[in-house]
């Protein structure tokens, strides 16, 4: 279905668009939260949250164009606010990172697919050893695939401040990954 | 120079010269991957891949992130998660009348009030072999205990209030030795 015209009937309160509409952005929105809480359930609590002020403004909703963003920085400020709440209460327990992304390799050769899997949890056990800052931005501009400029206004920072955080994070990641044994 | 081979003595002679290439390579290995380079620097920074291996692995791993990273962009948060979602977001049907009286602040107050108004008429209603009705007896009996005590009260009140009227004109006569009369001059 054309993307213009599913936000249109979503708007106008359609029921079965507006399914289309959670069934579509849902795992976005809650791959997003898991990265910022790294917690399942938190996130999905927060995703649940997302989407029901969505609900409550719908007449708020941008074009196909601004969306992704839009949808990024409701999140973005659920996630932050719940971190704040969070802070001294600290999640006990949580699913592993493989059950959330699907992580398991589904590669027919048992040798082949545990090196991938490896590879996966190894690529998201570097990301969770990055600064927060370097993080986010990893995060934003590499797996969110934002433009610099949607993250400099998202951000409130300058461009060139974006460009160069966001090298310097790659580069952080690199060296992590390096370490690891991925350059070979 | 003896003892030095090819890749040694560009060390040796960087080393001497501009220092490792390295960290400018570093600089520049985003915009590589991204292939951002104008082509002469392009080419410079493929050569100095082709003699440094950790530059080589730095970018292997920079281009490695590149391709899996997207892969993380969304997560599975379950099969009941939609109907979840829809169900929080479905508009909560709209209070009774019962559960909006119900729910009013003086609800309790009022409540109350009626009841004592209703036990008190249940009391005073007359009953078959009890035409003055059952409560007629000890409610007159409540009043007539209470009515002496509310008598002194009212007579204790009373006398204050005449005490208080009493006292008024003596401030004003001023007889009091000291207080009210004016002292001689002298």
């Amino acid at each position: 279905m054309d993307p213009a015209e599913l936000l249109r009937l979503v708007r106008q309160g359609d029921p079965l668009a507006w399914e289309a509409f959670v069934r579509e952005h849902q795992g976005r929105v809650f791959g997003l939260a898991y990265h910022y809480t790294t917690h399942a359930e938190d996130a999905r609590d927060l995703t649940q949250e997302v989407f029901v002020r969505i609900y409550q403004n719908l007449g708020r909703m941008p074009e196909v164009e601004g969306l992704v963003g839009w949808l990024v920085r409701l999140t973005r400020n659920a996630c932050i606010d719940f971190l704040r709440r969070r802070k001294a209460r600290p999640p006990a327990w949580d699913l592993p990172v493989e059950e959330v992304f699907g992580l398991a390799s589904g590669e027919a050769d048992p040798e082949t697919a545990h090196l991938e899997t490896v590879r996966r949890r190894g690529l998201h056990q570097a990301l969770r050893e990055l600064t927060d800052l370097n993080r986010e931005m990893i995060l934003l501009k590499e797996i969110q695939g934002l433009a610099l400029e949607e993250i400099a206004r998202l951000l409130d920072v300058p461009l060139g401040t974006v460009k160069s955080r966001s090298n310097r994070a790659r580069l952080e990641l690199a060296d992590k990954l390096t370490a690891m044994g991925w350059g070979g | 120079m003896e003892g030095f081979r090819g890749p040694d003595l560009t060390r040796a002679i960087l080393a001497r010269t501009t220092g490792g290439s390295c960290e400018a390579l570093r600089a520049q290995a985003c915009a590589y991957v991204d292939g951002e380079l104008e082509p002469l620097q392009a080419d410079l920074v493929a050569a100095h891949l082709t003699h440094c291996p950790a530059c080589t692995a730095l970018v292997a791993a920079l281009r490695a992130a590149e391709v899996r990273l997207p892969a993380l962009r969304a997560a599975d948060p379950g099969p009941w998660f939609t109907q979840r979602v829809l169900r929080a977001c479905r508009p909560a049907p709209a209070p009774s009348l019962w559960s909006r009286l119900l729910q009013r602040p003086r609800f309790a107050l009022e409540a109350a009030y009626v009841g004592a108004a209703l036990g008190y008429l249940l009391l005073s209603l007359p009953l078959p072999g009890r035409p003055e009705g059952l409560g007629a007896e000890p409610v007159k009996g409540l009043v007539a205990a209470t009515k002496p005590g509310i008598g002194a009260l009212a007579g204790g009140l009373h006398a204050m209030a005449g005490t208080f009227k009493t006292r008024e004109p003596k401030r004003s006569n001023a007889t009091e030795p000291g207080r009210g009369a004016p002292r001689p001059s002298h």
